[in-house]
């Protein structure tokens, strides 16, 4: 069996003491669920983990309701997102993905930080929270700043956080009315997400999973040419869930059927 | 016991239920011994290289280090096993010949300073030229084996293996009439080429040994389907007697025949050997995958039909990948060649086989035995010529199978099975519960059959201990690995004595104390064990009564069996009162011997005929390829159902892993390593893709040689599922598929 | 919790690569010094000989190390042992009351859902940790919760039943709230 490698471990309740500590070497831990098995693949060699569970800031979810935002804590389970009423109301789609992310032990203990953080391209939250326009508060000792999300998951396994940065809050506006998320799953990880939200104006569609990072498109609603543009350059994945061809039939159809193109 | 035979109200669960929903149940992964040392593997991080130099100055001075191993360390033992051909190194020997293969064992206090150190050995290879891919490596002049390792005439069952020549590990065929004139005379000829994936058994359980080298012998406890095959092997590597190897198997944590012979065995043994220490080697999946996989294979298969579409001959080609060491897929390639041309009257028949060696994972056996590979591609070319001959393709089957009672194969067993009722069953349900259409939605059905000259070598012994009180210990080395033989061999047991099963005891398998089996393979055990159980009563029986006899001063004669009772003299008296007359005191007990072997009913192989038949009906999602199957129909033709739920546990779970090969599961091999040894990437059927409607039948005509007239159960409904779910999905897109597992992507492709 | 205190160069506190931790298990107060990289498989199968809890894919896609931790299941495998500190975790070997059986290792006998039985243990837990979330599950629950289960052997239907069956024996007053709020 796989064993662990030598870990050392730093556990504090105090945020300016976790924030001291956090460095290339030492890395945030939250739920374990992609950086425990990246260690025992050998993937991953920290020196230590920094553990953030103590840290009970970042476990709230709290409603804004003057600005319409939901804000969540980075170390909120699949699980909680799922099952809390506040989200269930104001972010149904969010918290149906989260009712869907992994398999039930994974939700457990896995979060909505830890999920972005890890930037594993075939992951739902990241497509969703990037249509819903979501903004991430990334803290370290030099201070805070706000990005979106899109600035925040920058490639494959790749974020924009400096290495002594962790990730606090989510903050999502409450969903618009015509949203959908749809995914293809034949396999453990999704192969193909995609988030639509439709406004008066305007389609916006946000693809993931089969792109190295979630990738939204505003178009003109009846705009069918820019849609088809937008798909024809989407720089897709080919692994075992299929080739990029593939991927971009499955897409438009989707598209098409979601958004009532006829062709 | 008796007090808790007389409670039971209804029938009681599988013998090791308690055990298993409590977390009581042994695996050989629980198993720990005084002064146990943990080892490491360091596995080869190239696919086909010579070994130019191995330092372990660093592992064998880091913290905890028992010690550090390599081939050459192994003194006077031997250096290679492989039951039928030798060529399978304990230790890589100067050469690696596939990733993931064991160069050096690191041993330690603990596992995790075992892993430890393990990284800091350092391998340095030369690199070879990798072939991957079974048809560059038969025209390669790279060969994969320089050398042969056999003995001159050795055998091994139907397989006399010859040396290997240019990357061929074995050839074998079936021949008899014209093949090339009769199909030169066919109204219709079809070909069919289709590939069968690598595919991995994946037992939950992994391979974990634990062996503890004494001077007096070897003591191991293994995930081993086979104790008895592995006894063998190790008697040579150490040079030792049968009976100072003591090979012990808790339960299985699930076999299909991907934990037949030897595996991690002599590794385990010869690092305690070094240490003085016992040893435990565990693996996780990804080791696993990199020590045996089931064979790969490309069929191409020519069916040539009269004008009746009557079949007038077959020309069968197999090519199986083999990986980089033979094990057992000789023996699976001639089981393929049996089982490939269906359970048809084929009066012309050609089937050549060739075994190519590769820098892959070594294949061995897997549940079916080379009969899916075959039936894959010769039951979709029955499809493909139902088609092209415009007849339903259940039709077509029907008018060509074999009867009860003919001929398969000259010299084996007729047929015991009733071909044609079971493929009307089966077409019956699929058509009863026929789905209209859906828009977005294709669907297909389709039925296949196969039938595999079961049952393996048919040697087996069995002991029945009766105890003073009437109860029984049963002791035989057939292996528990949730087919349910325990159970099933006690109600054997309890039938033949007369005794409530409850009052029988089923040992588990222990080469020191329960007695030769053969294997616990080839769907065997209710059949052939069952026939030594009951031969062990029998037994059991006369030798009470001669005891009977004796105590009454009588002639043997005198006494007669009835209704489980001895009557002696007028008197009526319990086995257990024999006994205790017999001994004196209320102790004391009798054996029963019983044995199996070539000769009275099991003198014509194969033992019996394991019959494939299923249904499938598929739905096709037109925009993603995606499959879902909606009926699955199997039927379990066991002659007679020792324990019916058994047989339909067996059936469903044979059939399930037969729908991950036809949809998801493949190892693929990217350059020289696997892009898939983990179960993220490798994936395996799940709850969610379960059929919405299972139909379970079973066929119950007392045609087997086993008890009861019960014949074997356990791969039957998996060898034609591929093949049934390849036509089903073919008929629903309007193309035939030519490569599994159809996965989504491969389906739209399909589509298109 | 190890105090962390000293520097070493580096700002802020200093990693131990060892901890204490005191939880309960199966009802018991455990305290144990284990090394951060030593996982609650680990601990509970080699180090406190509760073997019952299963290993395989080390990926948490397999389930047979599922424990409850807090009443959530959890894989054991991929869960560092630390992690247990202050929590209430039951194993398999904690579900049986003696002799009494949990009505979900009843359901699972009397359905004859299982085989090899190397999963059990972990398909078990599931169930527990499904009926303790959702003491009325539906077909689509029992899915959603189980489907991150592997069995080789049983083509899942027996399993299926099984849980259903557990269900309902298990099923309370109608009145009583869903612990999980959510139906």
């Amino acid at each position: 069996m796989a064993v662990l490698p030598e870990l050392g471990l730093i556990r504090s309740a105090d945020l300016g003491e976790v924030l001291a500590a956090v460095d290339g070497d030492h890395v945030p831990y939250a739920g374990g669920t992609e950086l425990v098995p990246a260690m025992s693949l050998g993937l991953r060699r920290p020196a230590a983990i920094v553990d953030l569970k103590r840290l009970d800031a970042l476990d709230r979810i709290e409603i804004d309701a003057a600005v319409g935002t939901v804000m969540i804590g980075a170390m909120v389970t699949h699980r909680r997102l799922a099952h809390h009423r506040a989200v269930r109301d104001h972010l149904p789609t969010l918290a149906g993905a989260a009712a869907r992310v992994g398999n039930a032990r994974v939700r457990s203990v896995g979060t909505i930080g830890g999920n972005l953080c890890f930037a594993e391209p075939r992951s739902d939250l990241g497509c969703v929270l990037v249509a819903l326009r979501a903004t991430a508060e990334a803290v370290s000792v030099r201070g805070s700043r706000t990005l979106t999300i899109e600035e925040l998951v920058i490639g494959a396994f790749e974020t924009s956080l400096a290495a002594d940065e962790i990730l606090t809050t989510i903050t999502v506006p409450f969903e618009p009315t015509a949203m959908s998320y749809w995914k293809l799953q034949s396999y453990e990880r999704p192969t193909l997400g995609v988030a639509v939200i439709v406004t008066a104006t305007d389609w916006e569609i946000t693809v993931g999973a089969a792109t190295e990072r979630p990738t939204r498109a505003v178009l003109a609603v009846g705009d069918t040419a820019g849609l088809d543009g937008f798909i024809d350059e989407l720089e897709l994945s080919d692994d075992l869930g299929g080739p990029p061809a593939y991927k971009r039939s499955v897409l438009r159809a989707r598209l098409d059927n979601g958004l009532g193109v006829a062709r | 016991m008796t007090g808790r035979a007389a409670q039971s109200t209804r029938p009681p669960p599988r013998r090791d239920a308690w055990a298993k929903v409590t977390g009581r149940a042994g695996y050989a992964i629980d198993a720990t011994m005084a002064n146990m040392a943990h080892a490491a593997v360091v596995r080869a991080e190239r696919a086909h290289a010579q070994i130019t130099a191995i330092d372990r100055a660093q592992a064998q001075c880091a913290p905890g280090v028992v010690g550090v191993l390599t081939s050459d360390d192994l003194g006077d033992l031997g250096r290679r096993f492989g039951h039928i051909i030798p060529d399978h190194p304990i230790l890589a020997l100067g050469k690696v010949r596939h990733y993931g293969e064991p160069v050096a064992v690191v041993v330690a206090e603990t596992a995790h300073e075992a892993a430890d150190a393990a990284e800091l050995v350092w391998v340095d290879y030369e690199d070879l030229p990798t072939l991957t891919d079974a048809a560059a490596a038969l025209a390669s002049d790279v060969c994969i084996h320089e050398e042969s390792y056999l003995e001159p005439g050795h055998r091994f069952l139907d397989v006399a293996p010859t040396a290997s020549t240019g990357n061929v590990a074995h050839r074998d065929e079936l021949v008899w009439g014209d093949v090339d004139a009769a199909l030169t005379v066919a109204v219709t000829v079809v070909e069919t080429s289709a590939t069968f994936p690598l595919v991995y058994g994946y037992a939950m359980e992994t391979y974990n040994t634990l062996a503890d080298w004494q001077p007096d012998g070897l003591h191991v406890i293994s995930t081993a389907q086979h104790p008895l095959m592995i006894r063998r092997d190790l008697a040579q590597i150490f040079s030792l007697p049968l009976a100072a190897v003591r090979v012990e198997v808790p339960y299985i944590g699930g076999g299909y025949g991907s934990k037949s012979y030897t595996k991690l065995e002599p590794l385990a043994s010869v690092a305690s050997w070094a240490v003085g220490r016992p040893v435990k080697v565990t693996t996780d999946v990804e080791a696993a995958m990199y020590t045996t996989r089931a064979d790969s294979a490309f069929v191409t298969v020519r069916t040539g039909f009269d004008a009746d579409a009557r079949i007038v001959a077959r020309d069968i080609d197999i090519r199986f990948d083999t990986g980089a060491y033979a094990d057992n897929s000789p023996l699976v390639l001639t089981k393929s060649i049996n089982r490939s041309f269906g359970p048809y009257r084929v009066p012309n028949l050609r089937v050549r086989g060739t075994a190519v060696y590769t820098n892959t994972t070594p294949a061995s056996s897997y549940r079916g035995f080379g009969a899916p590979q075959g039936a894959l591609a010769a039951e979709l070319n029955m499809d493909m010529a139902a088609e092209r001959l415009g007849i339903d393709p259940v039709e077509l089957r029907r008018r060509n199978l074999v009867g009860p009672g003919e001929t398969l194969i000259d010299g084996k067993r007729r047929l015991d099975a009733d071909l044609g009722a079971d493929l009307d069953a089966v077409a019956d349900e699929l058509d009863r519960h026929r789905r209209s259409p859906t828009p977005g939605i294709r669907r297909g059905r389709a039925v296949a059959i196969t039938a595999s000259d079961a049952g393996a070598s048919p040697i087996s012994t069995a002991q029945v201990r009766m105890h003073a009180d009437g109860s029984v210990t049963l002791l035989t080395s057939s292996t528990e690995m949730g087919q349910g033989s325990s159970t099933a061999l006690a109600k054997i047991a309890a039938r033949a004595l007369q005794v409530p099963v409850e009052t029988v005891a089923v040992a588990q398998s222990d080469t020191r104390f329960t007695p030769f089996e053969w294997t616990t393979g080839a769907s065997r055990t209710t059949t052939i064990a069952g026939l030594a159980v009951q031969a062990a009563c029998t037994d059991l029986w006369q030798s009470l009564r001669a005891k009977a006899a004796e105590s009454a001063g009588v002639a043997v004669d005198g006494v007669t069996v009835q209704d489980g009772s001895i009557r002696v003299g007028g008197a009526t008296l319990e086995p257990g009162e024999v006994i205790g007359q017999w001994f004196g005191a209320d102790a004391g007990e009798v054996v029963g011997i019983g044995v199996v072997r070539r000769d009275g009913i099991t003198a014509v192989l194969p033992p019996f005929w394991e019959i494939g038949v299923v249904g499938v009906e598929v739905a096709v999602d037109e925009t993603t390829g995606e499959v879902t199957i909606e009926h699955l129909v199997t039927i379990g033709d066991v002659g007679h159902a020792i324990e019916p739920e058994l047989v339909k546990g067996q059936d469903l779970g044979a059939a399930t892993q037969g729908l991950g090969i036809a949809l998801w599961e493949e190892m693929v091999y990217e350059g020289q390593q696997l892009t898939n040894p983990n179960l993220v990437e490798y994936r395996v059927p799940r709850l969610r893709d379960m059929p919405e409607r299972i139909t379970s039948l079973l066929a119950e005509r007392s045609d087997g040689i086993g008890p009861y007239g019960a014949k074997g159960a356990g791969e039957g409904a998996l060898n034609p599922v591929p093949a049934a779910v390849a036509a089903a999905v073919g008929r629903a897109v309007g193309a035939w598929p030519t490569e599994l597992p159809l996965t989504p992507a491969r389906v739209w492709a399909l589509l298109r | 919790m190890t105090p962390l205190t000293g520097s070493s160069g580096r700002r802020g506190p200093v990693a131990v690569t060892s901890t204490v931790i005191r939880f309960r298990l199966n009802g018991h107060a455990i305290e144990a010094l284990v090394p951060i990289r030593l996982t609650a498989a680990e601990l509970l199968r080699d180090r406190l000989g509760l073997t019952g809890t299963k290993v395989s894919c080390q990926l948490q896609v397999c389930g047979v190390c599922t424990v409850l931790v807090d009443g959530n299941p959890v894989s054991s495998c991929a869960t560092l042992a630390c992690d247990l500190d202050g929590t209430e975790v039951v194993t398999i070997e904690g579900l049986a009351r003696g002799r009494d059986l949990h009505p979900v290792q009843e359901a699972f006998m009397e359905a004859g859902a299982l085989q090899c039985g190397y999963c059990t243990p972990g398909f078990v837990m599931m169930t527990v940790g499904l009926l303790t979330a959702h003491r009325n599950p539906d077909r689509a629950m029992v899915q959603e919760w189980l489907d991150g289960n592997l069995c080789r052997c049983t083509g899942y239907q027996p399993i299926e039943t099984a849980v259903m069956v557990a269900a309902r024996q298990m099923t309370p007053r109608a009145s009583e709230p869903e612990p999980e709020g959510d139906r």
